[in-house]
């Protein structure tokens, strides 16, 4: 399916990546993965993914310090990340909005919030300025302020 | 006659040698040896005597002939001096303006020289020498439980810090089971049968159970640490029940329980958390499940009170009931009934102790109803969104947290530009307010803070806010947080000033309106 979103997953579970990679395959998307956030930079540069799915503590380099490069560097600053947790706590998710991310959805999320949170960012031509809360307890945060002006 | 200790070692500093003389008579020829006398004529000699020989007490003339003797005393009271020696000021007769300014450097006590006998000079020594002594006791207890506070606040930081390890580490794994539990159940991986997609669902049961348990540890440790963060605002019960309905349908169904919901969209709004009052909704609910049977039900129910001041949120079960001598205990912690409770149930017995803690913390009371044999009805009240409802039930809150002698005051925020990032300030300034804060919006540019202190000092709050939006500027790609400007409106005590303080704020709340309109 060349023309499938692609997606690229940064974890440094194996064995999630894989679960992820057969959930997002069967839903429709072309998946990439890498195991740490030097790694995970690296392919966002070379393949200009559609979407990251981003865990946020991984060895090396963590998912929040590879936001940061991401939003720094012209080739990916503009692509949707989707940030996956067990760090549940307040301040993480507020940093990882600050960053810019556009959902946050704690582990162990449930797949259909992962599934539409992805066709959220993806599939929309223009982002809904106020994500929606998905069912079964997953917050979603603020929208990023990539507001146009008419 | 008493046993003695060491002699008492006085330094008389006075320039006028029958003065001098007078004192040491005084001192050592009516005392018996009580008393060292060292003597000093001048404030050079004394401060020489006071470093060298580190007499108990001072006897402290206000005429020396190289200065005089409030000079002195500022010298010994400079915190470079060291402990505080005993100071008795000596005064002439009609100079209570020196005595009363000796008393404000720290003398403490002073005499007047005219006619003074052995026992009132006595007295006074032994008094000073007492004061200071208590002084200083006061202070290394004060040092010590501040020490002790300290660790215990480290104690609490790492116990959460333990906490929140675990919730990680557990977390990860039950996410690749939920993962994989639900693929095979989708079909992804082959064809299931009816049967295997029973058995997958009893997992998926079983980690959202292990999933709650983890949160309830998390939650506990962060309400113990001061950790959890409130957003309080005007809310809607449907909305809130709407939002956990999924959920609690999945465990219902899970159990064979029936659930009924009949929460009422035109209820009156009430002034709370939603993502809190969802949480003790869900762990009612889940613990009314938890002990039922199957083909039994539960059901969620809101009405408001006659006088409209509050709405009352219950979930009725049709289990087994408490009996009047378990009333008291199922709210503690770890705890769980067993005579009646099913052989599956499961947890840390934690549900119940955080869904009353976080009533309380909305300001409402938690209830429960039970006959045996009948069910039970755990119900929770929450103060209707309105500001004369709310406001006396916030107060009494922080009473109870604060004890009785608090300050309470408003504070103003305000943007002074529109900048695109104005309505990040808001949720920023939730995560930087402590949970007896409130916050109001009162424009799109502007906000009113509700803030208890022990002190009238709000300059270390206001400092932590500015200092926290400089740090989260430091990386916001998605736009600078704009300026805020930040005034103390006013500040009551709030024993005696609550009627100004809610005038006051209802007046704030109008002012900044009528500017916005």
């Amino acid at each position: 399916m060349p023309d499938a979103p692609c997606i690229l997953i940064v974890d440094d579970d194996r064995e999630l990546r894989h679960g992820m990679t057969i959930r997002l395959t069967a839903g429709g998307y072309r998946v990439l993965t890498a195991h740490d956030g030097a790694l995970g930079f690296d392919a966002a540069k070379k393949n200009r993914p559609d979407a990251i799915l981003l865990d946020v503590r991984m060895p090396g380099t963590n998912g929040l310090t590879m936001l940061t490069h991401l939003r720094e560097c012209q080739a990916t600053n503009r692509i949707p990340v989707v940030v996956i947790s067990a760090s549940v706590e307040d301040h993480t998710r507020r940093q990882a909005f600050d960053l810019g991310a556009r959902y946050f959805l704690p582990k162990p999320f449930r797949a259909t919030d992962l599934i539409n949170a992805l066709d959220t960012v993806t599939r929309r031509t223009r982002p809904d300025p106020q994500p929606r809360q998905a069912s079964g307890g997953t917050t979603l945060g603020p929208a990023p302020t990539t507001t146009l002006t008419p | 006659m008493t046993p003695l200790g060491p002699p008492i070692r006085v330094l008389v500093v006075d320039d006028n040698e029958t003065d001098r003389a007078t004192f040491r008579r005084l001192l050592e020829r009516e005392s018996n040896g009580r008393y060292d006398v060292l003597d000093a004529a001048t404030a050079a000699d004394a401060l020489r005597r006071v470093a060298c020989e580190r007499p108990d007490c001072l006897l402290l003339d206000y005429n020396l002939p190289d200065s005089d003797g409030l000079e002195l005393l500022r010298h010994l009271r400079e915190p470079a001096a060291g402990d505080a020696i005993p100071v008795v000021f000596l005064t002439g007769g009609g100079s209570e303006s020196v005595a009363v300014e000796a008393m404000k450097r720290g003398a403490q006590d002073y005499l007047v020289k005219d006619g003074i006998s052995a026992r009132v000079l006595a007295h006074a020594i032994h008094g000073a020498i007492e004061r200071v002594n208590l002084k200083a006791r006061l202070k290394r207890a004060t040092e010590s439980l501040e020490t002790q506070n300290r660790r215990l606040a480290e104690l609490y930081e790492t116990a959460h810090q333990f906490v929140d390890n675990v919730s990680h580490e557990f977390r990860t794994p039950l996410a690749v089971i939920k993962e994989f539990a639900s693929i095979i159940n989708d079909g992804l991986a082959g064809p299931v049968t009816g049967e295997q997609q029973e058995y997958l669902n009893i997992i998926g049961n079983r980690v959202d159970d292990l999933e709650t348990m983890v949160n309830d540890m998390l939650d506990i440790s962060k309400l113990e640490s001061g950790l959890l963060g409130f957003y309080r605002r005007p809310c809607a019960l449907a909305d809130i029940v709407d939002e956990v309905r999924p959920g609690l349908q999945r465990k219902a169904a899970g159990a064979k329980v029936g659930l009924e919901i009949s929460v009422d969209p035109s209820l009156p709004r009430v002034y709370g958390d939603p993502d809190k009052i969802g949480r003790v909704v869900i762990n009612l609910v889940v613990n009314a499940i938890k002990f039922s049977s199957e083909g039994q039900n539960v059901r969620i129910w809101a009405e408001p009170d006659p006088d409209a001041s509050q709405v009352t949120i219950g979930v009725t079960d049709e289990g087994p009931g408490i009996g009047t001598e378990n009333l008291k205990q199922i709210f503690e912690r770890f705890r769980q009934l067993g005579s009646t409770v099913r052989s599956s149930t499961k947890g840390f017995g934690l549900g119940l102790n955080i869904a009353r803690e976080l009533v309380r913390l909305n300001f409402g009371d938690m209830n429960v109803r039970s006959e045996l044999g009948k069910g039970s009805t755990f119900s929770f009240t929450l103060p209707v969104a309105e500001v004369a409802r709310f406001m006396p039930r916030y107060l009494a809150h922080v009473q109870l947290y604060r004890g009785e002698n608090f300050f309470i005051s408003l504070v103003a925020v305000s943007s002074p530009s529109r900048s695109e990032t104005v309505d990040d300030v808001e949720p920023f300034l939730q995560h930087q307010i402590r949970r007896t804060d409130l916050i109001f919006p009162v424009s799109r540019t502007s906000w009113l803070l509700v803030v208890p202190t022990n002190t009238r000092d709000l300059g270390s709050l206001m400092q932590r806010i500015q200092k926290a939006r400089d740090e989260a500027n430091r990386n916001r790609p998605s736009g600078q947080l704009p300026v805020l400007d930040m005034h103390v409106e006013g500040t009551w005590r709030v024993d005696d000033r609550m009627d100004e303080f809610l005038a006051a704020f209802h007046a704030a709340l109008i002012a900044k309106e009528s500017v916005r309109a």
